[in-house]
């Protein structure tokens, strides 16, 4: 890679490049990481002056033991569930309508994407609003009875509503990677398949999808990331309510940390949810790049 | 998930620095002297140098209050500026812990009584102070540590039913006085009157401080008259030998909640109302009674200058002498000055702030008519003209008055009963479950 001769002189020019970018990926994650991983095994309690007592695993016990730990995790899975699937194939379908060549595809795909404009906890506001006051004027005055109570007050729409606006944020963003993916595959690929008269259905099958493999491996580890990491919405659109039902598993670590003040127990599940995810991802990537194909 | 591990982070690298430098074991001779050595530069440098100090803010709803009377304080004191920090949505405890630990912790903190006890440790001694020396007497034991004064009370604050004058005096068509509402039974009778009317008799704020801590007070509070007795109560709450569904008190506090839940103005979406729509309704004259505290007075004159509103005890039997029917529940936060991170003359400014805002005409003036406040200093000169603050003046004065209770709960669990009580507002669940999760999370929260 380097075409520089000492050894000296290949450490001058990573320095260059380098030194700086991995310096601060080291301050503000590598250090912070070992120091989370730390202090889960440690009794600290959060206060500044408390001693820190070394304690073992003590801390993932009881996390593990913590039935509140398991619901919010259970709806995390419920909430990843439909937020990767509802966002993918909105974002796969938009991609596929502003690539078609259709009149005003350009505003379709800046529109498309605004929402992912909005920081999460404006667009959390935002929505909060929607949900309990314009659909509710909307449901009184025309007495359709899912719109007549807030969304917000029951514990199962709650959820939907984080879910709507969870697909709503990122269908955007994951619309531009299709796009992308659209646009890469070769014109000859298209051309020869038409020549050999395959419907267009046919050509998204056998064509366009595997030929655009690599795009869904980068959704959906994106999305598969997004959605469990996800907090900002989540506090601003509900704030964990009705009465906790939709604390997910990231406010769930906060609130323990910092509401409960059990600094051990939340940094104890911070790292097993970190696992978690990072187990999942993996193996998502892994598998979908396994059907990723070469044409030529 | 990010976000946490940042906090968590940022955290420790503080919490190490400040035990490099050794600050941390500051004995409390030194911090004695810190305090003279702070007051000592207050008088030599007068108005010389300019000083910023910050103010944590804890009441949300009056920041605007507070910092007009940080600019009249400035108007007199030029050279010193007040900042002040809004919660911006957390709560004190979170704000204090991220303050603290990103080492910029704030001059002037608001705290209540869980997060005194938390964060003692960190906060100036002022026992020689002018200001500290005008609290009355019997607020001082919250707010001292080792005998040595750490803080002072910010206001009284009532915590009860407010009832607007003009509606029930509307809707029954007679004069309304709150003394007459003696027990529950009188209560009912005057709801079902209004309820005949086009006015709301009721609405409740599902808030889960308010649920889960401000009228959770009035249960806890009303378990006996005695403090040792009530101490007990909460000791065994904390070993779960407190058998709820067999306490009179807490069936009583639960039949009140029936009651209000029955004349409730959203009775069919309990949890949709915001708390900003409430502030509306009772400042527009549209609802009779909301449970909540004086707290929110200055908002509802600020919308409706000519709000009748007034405080009465939230009824705690249908018979008169229960304890609860007269009283209300009395409380108060707390200032306290940063001994710590902050630089001495920043110390001396804050201490000189609120010499300033409890001996001067001026600063009482901001106290009593710009912030609301209700002193719990001696030889204020200026008194609340507002009738909730005379009331609740009169009722510290016959000492018809409930202890603030949420200051003792475990942290964390005050959501927790929020949440309870959010979910029986809502109907989904019954009365045993109510008693069975308040002893539950009792338990729980208390071993952490």
């Amino acid at each position: 890679m380097y075409k520089e001769k000492s050894n000296l002189k290949s450490f001058q020019v990573f320095a260059t490049f380098g030194l700086i970018p991995l310096l601060v990926f080291g301050i503000v994650v590598l250090i912070p990481f070992f120091s989370g991983l730390f202090l889960s095994l440690t009794n600290w309690n959060g206060s500044i002056d408390g001693k820190i007592e070394f304690i073992g695993i003590g801390n993932y016990i009881s996390a593990v033991r913590d039935p509140a730990f398991w619901g919010s995790l259970g709806k995390t899975f419920y909430y990843v569930f439909f937020v990767m699937i509802l966002t993918n194939t909105s974002a796969f379908l938009f991609g596929l309508l502003v690539t078609s060549g259709m009149k005003g595809q350009n505003f379709y795909r800046a529109g498309y994407f605004t929402p992912n404009l909005i920081g999460g906890v404006i667009l959390g506001y935002i929505w909060q609003f929607i949900f309990s006051r314009v659909f509710v004027y909307f449901g009184t005055k025309t007495g359709i009875p899912i719109f007549e109570i807030s969304w917000l007050t029951d514990p199962h729409a709650a959820l939907w509503a984080l879910i709507i606006v969870g697909v709503w944020q990122n269908a955007g963003y994951m619309m531009l990677i299709y796009i992308a993916g659209f646009v890469g595959i070769d014109k000859s690929l298209i051309e020869a398949a038409r020549m050999d008269g395959a419907s267009p259905l046919q050509m998204l099958q056998k064509i366009k999808i595997p030929m655009m493999m690599p795009a869904f491996t980068i959704t959906l580890f994106l999305t598969l990331r997004k959605a469990f990491m996800v907090y900002d919405v989540n506090l601003s659109l509900t704030k964990g309510g009705p009465y906790n039902t939709t604390e997910l598993i990231s406010m769930h670590v906060y609130n323990e940390a910092f509401l409960n003040q059990n600094m051990g127990p939340g940094q104890a599940k911070a790292f097993l949810l970190f696992l978690l995810v990072a187990v999942i991802a993996v193996a998502q990537v892994a598998a979908l790049k396994k059907k990723e194909v070469d044409a030529i | 998930m990010k976000k946490a591990i940042s906090f968590l982070l940022a955290g420790v690298m503080a919490a190490s620095l400040t035990a490099c430098s050794g600050s941390v074991k500051e004995t409390a001779s030194a911090k004695q002297e810190d305090t003279k050595a702070a007051e000592q530069t207050s008088e030599s440098k007068g108005s010389g140098e300019k000083v910023e100090i910050s103010f944590l803010v804890t009441k949300p709803e009056i920041v605007p209050q507070f910092e007009e009377t940080f600019k009249r304080y400035t108007e007199s004191h030029p050279n010193v500026t007040i900042t002040a920090i809004p919660l911006s949505g957390q709560t004190i405890y979170e704000k204090l812990t991220s303050l603290y630990a990103s080492g910029n912790a704030p001059t002037i903190t608001m705290v209540g009584g869980p997060e005194f006890t938390s964060f003692k440790d960190n906060f100036l001694d002022i026992t020689d102070t002018d200001f500290a020396k005008k609290v009355y007497s019997w607020a001082q034991d919250k707010t001292k540590s080792d005998g040595k004064v750490l803080a002072v009370p910010t206001t009284a604050e009532g915590i009860g039913i407010m009832y607007n004058k003009k509606v029930i005096e509307a809707a029954t068509g007679k004069e309304f006085d709150p003394a007459s509402i003696k027990s529950r039974k009188d209560f009912a009778q005057l709801l079902e009157e209004i309820s005949k009317t086009e006015y709301a008799p009721v609405q409740i704020t599902n808030k889960d401080w308010l649920l889960g801590s401000h009228l959770t007070s009035v249960l806890y509070g009303a378990v006996s008259k005695d403090f040792d007795e009530r101490q007990a109560v909460i000791e065994a709450c904390r070993k779960g030998e407190y058998s709820f569904a067999d306490s009179q008190v807490f069936n009583n506090w639960m039949d009140t909640f029936d009651l209000l839940m029955k004349y409730n103005k959203y009775a069919k979406s309990p949890l949709a109302n915001a708390y900003e729509d409430d502030q509306l309704t009772m400042a527009s004259d549209e609802v009779a009674f909301w449970p909540i505290g004086n707290y929110i007075y200055p908002n509802i004159v600020d919308i409706n200058p000519d709000a009748q509103v007034g405080l009465m005890p939230y009824p705690m039997g249908d018979d008169e002498a229960a304890v609860g029917n007269k009283e209300i529940v009395l409380s108060y936060s707390m200032f306290a000055i940063d001994a710590k991170q902050s630089k001495p003359e920043q110390q001396a400014a804050a201490i000189d702030f609120f010499n300033w805002l409890v001996t001067s005409k001026d600063g009482q003036d901001s106290y009593v008519n710009t912030l609301m406040f209700v002193p719990i200093f001696e030889g204020f000169e200026i008194q609340p003209t507002n009738p909730v603050a005379k009331q609740i003046v009169s009722y510290m004065e016959q000492g018809n008055t409930l202890e603030r209770m949420s200051d003792y709960f475990p942290a964390g669990v005050m959501n927790q009963f929020g949440a309870t009580m959010q979910q029986y507002l809502d109907g989904k669940i019954t009365r045993a479950d109510v008693a069975n999760q308040f002893k539950d999370k009792w338990v729980e929260f208390s071993k952490k």
